[in-house]
């Protein structure tokens, strides 16, 4: 599996890239068509998959939409996402103050186009004049962690910087980070991709130092009824968008699925403290489209 | 003996002996033996003296307890960040004062004995203002900024802490428009005497409890008028009922 992981790291090719959605699109096809519905089967979207086949298969959306991924927020969005992200990273307010000793350790999880992660760092400079905190910005997609190390190299910042690392992990395992080795684990927009949430739940609290936070922006279920109605009618036009703007269909239709799938916010609140958290709890962003979800490592 | 005595209790009603009292103090989402509780009642008790309420106090406490910055976070989860206001940690130390105090208040009072007068428990959230009586202005100005910390936070607490105080007093209560209109009195002259407080530069701040009482004597004396308003035009009320009735009756 990691060698088509891989591999599609290799595919910056639009034709390459074509091809690898196509392959995804018929094996969602084919497994969903299969009878087989056992306890090795997960999600995929609306689609019943099995669970090995999941991680390559959102593999294969995200290396699609990894060069269109921020046009495509904005415009499914309207733009809401850069509010909502702007909002993650004031309520976090996380950086070393200045009368601290220690600097903080974050990890961004899943957050291979940076935005998280690079905010954060401006938010703890411009805040607290904190330059020593380290980032880890980690992602299961190379394609997506390509985005992020070419917006550093862009903004030039963050880019070949000692303080900030990017890594190819995947987030139910994080093989590579310590235990208790972290004070702030973020995820945003990323967990509901997880072929096993309370995996990756598991492993945030065993990177965790005691002290350490765990914070989640992800989308959630409407709690008003007219809101609720007129986002109904958006999640369906948002697959054609996808296919004018990026021209994808189908990875357009995996996001809006994987959006109805994932656990509403008290049970998320449930698995976060079945983790092992403390102090769980949520806000609801603009009537429930999105939650912010945190727990405390003691 | 004393079992069968527990259980003759059971047969009437569900005893609150028997249930385990809530180990946190509502509306804080952590319970006392949590690592937010700690630091923050560190901060309050050793630091806010000094440094008034900002994020100095809390790091001095957190780095004196051997935490990092990032149990600032989860200190200040529960509020939303405010353009005009201070940063989540510090409006959630605010709040943590504002609850604490409030129990104190209340904490020794044994409901078998006769119960305190409103002035006492009105005069001993005073006196817990003490060791911060510099910072209260400072205080003040995040309680009163309007936003949600205003709505969700600071306004509900001052009426908690009213209503504590009459319930917790043998003050006389009324089951009629009077519940508010005298809760509402005794909070506009909690704040008032506080915003004394934090402009007073008498020793051992003796003007502001004198302003205090005369405050509260004012709501005592507000409520005589209000109820003998009530009484006249009841009375004139049912007079002119009964004047109508009396003329229709003639014919």
């Amino acid at each position: 599996m990691k060698r088509n992981v891989f591999k599609a790291a290799m595919c910056c090719d639009a034709r390459m890239l074509a091809s690898n959605r196509l392959a995804t699109t018929q094996a969602v096809r084919l497994l969903s068509s299969s009878p087989r519905l056992l306890d090795d089967t997960t999600h995929f979207g609306s689609k019943t998959v099995l669970k090995n086949e999941k991680e390559k298969l959102v593999g294969g959306v995200f290396s699609s939409v990894a060069a269109k991924y921020d046009i495509m927020n904005d415009v499914m969005s309207l733009g809401i996402h850069r509010l909502w992200k702007d909002h993650f990273i004031n309520k976090l307010d996380a950086g070393k103050r200045p009368n601290s000793k220690e600097p903080l350790h974050f990890i961004d999880v899943a957050g291979g186009s940076g935005d998280i992660a690079f905010g954060l760092l401006d938010h703890a400079e411009t805040k607290f004049h904190d330059k020593e905190s380290t980032m880890h910005v980690v992602d299961i997609n190379p394609d997506m962690l390509k985005e992020g190390e070419k917006r550093a190299m862009n903004q030039g910042k963050y880019f070949n910087d000692p303080r900030v690392k990017f890594l190819v992990q995947n987030g139910e395992t994080l093989d590579q980070i310590e235990s208790n080795s972290k004070d702030v684990y973020t995820v945003s927009f990323g967990i509901r991709n997880f072929t096993d949430i309370q995996a990756g739940l598991n492993t945030a609290y065993r990177v965790l130092k005691p002290g350490g936070i765990f914070f989640c922006l992800e989308f959630s279920k409407v709690d008003n009824a007219i809101v609720d109605t007129i986002y109904q009618q958006w999640s369906k036009v948002l697959p054609v968008m996808g296919s004018i703007v990026a021209n994808d269909y189908d990875s357009y239709e995996y996001l809006v699925e994987s959006i109805q799938r994932f656990p509403e916010p008290d049970q998320f609140q449930a698995m976060i403290e079945k983790a092992g958290f403390e102090s769980a709890g949520y806000e609801r962003l603009s009537f429930g489209v999105c939650a912010i979800h945190w727990g405390i490592k003691v | 003996m004393i079992k069968l005595g527990a259980l003759a209790r059971r047969f009437y009603h569900p005893s609150a002996k028997e249930y385990a009292v809530a180990k946190n103090l509502v509306p804080l989402a952590y319970s006392k033996d949590s690592l937010q509780y700690k630091v923050l009642d560190h901060a309050l008790k050793n630091n806010v003296p000094e440094y008034g309420f900002n994020e100095r106090a809390i790091v001095a406490s957190l780095t004196s307890l051997g935490h990092g910055s990032s149990v600032l976070s989860a200190i200040g989860a529960s509020n939303s960040p405010a353009f005009f206001n201070a940063s989540p940690a510090v409006l959630e130390l605010a709040k943590f004062h504002l609850v604490q105090k409030r129990y104190a208040v209340v904490d020794n009072i044994d409901r078998e004995q006769p119960l305190p007068s409103l002035e006492t428990l009105f005069l001993r959230r005073l006196d817990l203002n003490k060791p911060i009586a510099r910072h209260l202005s400072q205080l003040l100005s995040y309680l009163s900024i309007p936003g949600d910390f205003l709505v969700s936070s600071a306004l509900p607490e001052l009426h908690r802490l009213s209503d504590d105080m009459v319930f917790f007093s043998h003050e006389p209560d009324s089951h009629d428009f009077a519940w508010y209109s005298k809760r509402l009195a005794i909070s506009c002259a909690y704040v008032s005497s506080e915003l004394f407080m934090a402009q007073d530069k008498s020793p051992d701040y003796h003007e502001t409890f004198e302003f205090a009482r005369e405050k509260l004597h004012r709501v005592t004396q507000l409520g005589e008028y209000y109820n003998n308003t009530e009484e006249y035009l009841w009375y004139t009320l049912l007079m002119s009922i009964n004047l109508v009735k009396s003329q229709l009756a003639r014919g």
